[in-house]
């Protein structure tokens, strides 16, 4: 058994296990290791990202969330005040356009009024002349003064008048 | 051939060819050369599995993936925050053992000598006999690997401590302890490497003894258990006692 420790064997040993060690050392655990370390450290990076980009929608979220609920407030609050405004105008139109019919009616029942008494002063003075040319026929006398054209129109009323 | 002749035949570590360099006749041994092999697969292994890596694997990347992983988590459980200065020495003592315990999972590779018998072809009389047995069940690469889990101890505990905190680790917690402290650094190697030694040789015995005795079924049996169950297991507590070393000597 002793006799199988050769200083030659040891230096071949020692030779090819130093050559082994280098080599697997440069091409496999260096490199793998490397590789490895890389590999986490960019996934732990990429988890943490994510973790952030997570917290950071949630912050936009409820942001969002606030501003919609602010704008849908905004928007009641428009809404009632237009139609606040709009039933104000509302009737302020009808009222005004109430007033505006009313005035014309007064306006054209006055017409009316002028319009007929025109009428019916125009009416006795044709009367009072158709009269007076039907009793001067009748007569046969000229009854064409002023007394008589007085009296006739004195009847005229009193009969207008009845 | 009777069966003690037969076992130490077996045991014995066959010097396969020499050559001559630097002024000396240098021998190569059959476990030097079965090293070569493993070291060999390891190295094109390691060299073409760890091409083209892409952040989700799949395939022979999470093969890779895990046994790295595997190597960090014993260096890291049992060294810490200084473990990466570890793990690759530790990764490749772990490689190498696990493929040099179980590698006689693949006796069944004839050997030269057996393929020339069986072939009669010229070519692999010229071929030096190479049996694939354990280069662990050779004591004197257990040996030197032993002393190497040592030395890169103590340097660990030199360069972590410095020279006066390895000192003053000596004499913790009293004087006294320095025969003991010292004597450590040597009963450490001894024992990692007769361990592995008598484990290796052990299941490489009974085993060779199985194929004599009852050369069917049963011996494929003692060869799952004691090939790749034993041999996993031994390499990993090499490992494993060599990193609790290291932990105490930089701590």
């Amino acid at each position: 058994m002793l006799k199988s420790i050769t200083a030659v064997k040891s230096i071949w040993v020692a030779l090819n296990l130093l050559i082994l060690y280098f080599t697997l050392k440069k091409f496999l655990f260096k490199p793998v290791t490397e590789f490895m370390d890389n590999r986490a450290r960019g996934i732990k990076e990429s988890i943490e990202n994510a973790e952030k980009n997570r917290a950071e929608a949630q912050k936009l979220k409820e942001s969002f969330e606030e501003q919609i609920k602010n704008a849908k407030l905004e928007a009641d609050k428009i809404i009632e005040a237009a139609r606040a405004k709009a039933e104000k105008e509302y009737d302020s139109i009808v009222s005004s356009a109430k007033q505006q019919a009313e005035a014309l009616l007064v306006k054209a029942r006055e017409e009316i009024d002028r319009e007929r008494q025109l009428a019916m002063r125009e009416m006795k003075a044709q009367v009072a002349g158709l009269a007076l040319a039907a009793a001067s026929k009748v007569l046969e006398a000229n009854m064409e003064n002023i007394d008589n054209r007085l009296l006739v129109e004195k009847f005229i009323d009193e009969a207008g008048a009845a | 051939m009777d069966l003690g002749e037969y076992l130490s035949n077996a045991m014995e570590t066959r010097e396969v060819f020499s050559f001559y360099a630097f002024g000396y006749q240098i021998p190569v041994y059959d476990s030097i050369v079965v090293m070569w092999i493993i070291i060999g697969v390891l190295i094109v292994l390691s060299v073409t599995l760890t091409r083209n890596f892409k952040t989700v694997p799949s395939g022979k990347q999470n093969i890779v993936e895990i046994v790295v992983e595997l190597v960090n988590s014993i260096t890291k459980s049992s060294i810490g925050h200084h473990w990466r200065h570890f793990a690759p020495y530790f990764g490749t003592i772990l490689l190498f053992l696990v493929f040099a315990n179980t590698i006689s999972i693949f006796g069944i590779i004839p050997s030269s000598e057996e393929l020339y018998k069986l072939t009669g072809l010229e070519f692999f009389e010229h071929i030096p006999v190479i049996e694939i047995k354990p280069p662990t069940k050779d004591f004197g690469v257990n040996v030197t690997m032993a002393v190497m889990s040592i030395i890169v101890v103590l340097g660990a505990g030199l360069r972590f401590k410095g020279l006066k905190g390895w000192l003053g680790s000596l004499v913790d917690p009293l004087p006294v302890m320095i025969p003991f402290k010292i004597l450590d650094y040597f009963i450490r190697p001894l024992s990692l490497s007769a361990r592995l030694f008598g484990n290796i040789l052990g299941a490489f015995l009974i085993v060779e003894l199985a194929y004599i005795a009852l050369p069917a079924v049963f011996p494929a049996a003692l060869n799952i258990y004691f090939d790749l169950f034993d041999g996993i297991l031994q390499a990993y507590i090499f490992v494993f006692l060599t990193s609790i070393y290291v932990a105490e000597a930089i701590e």
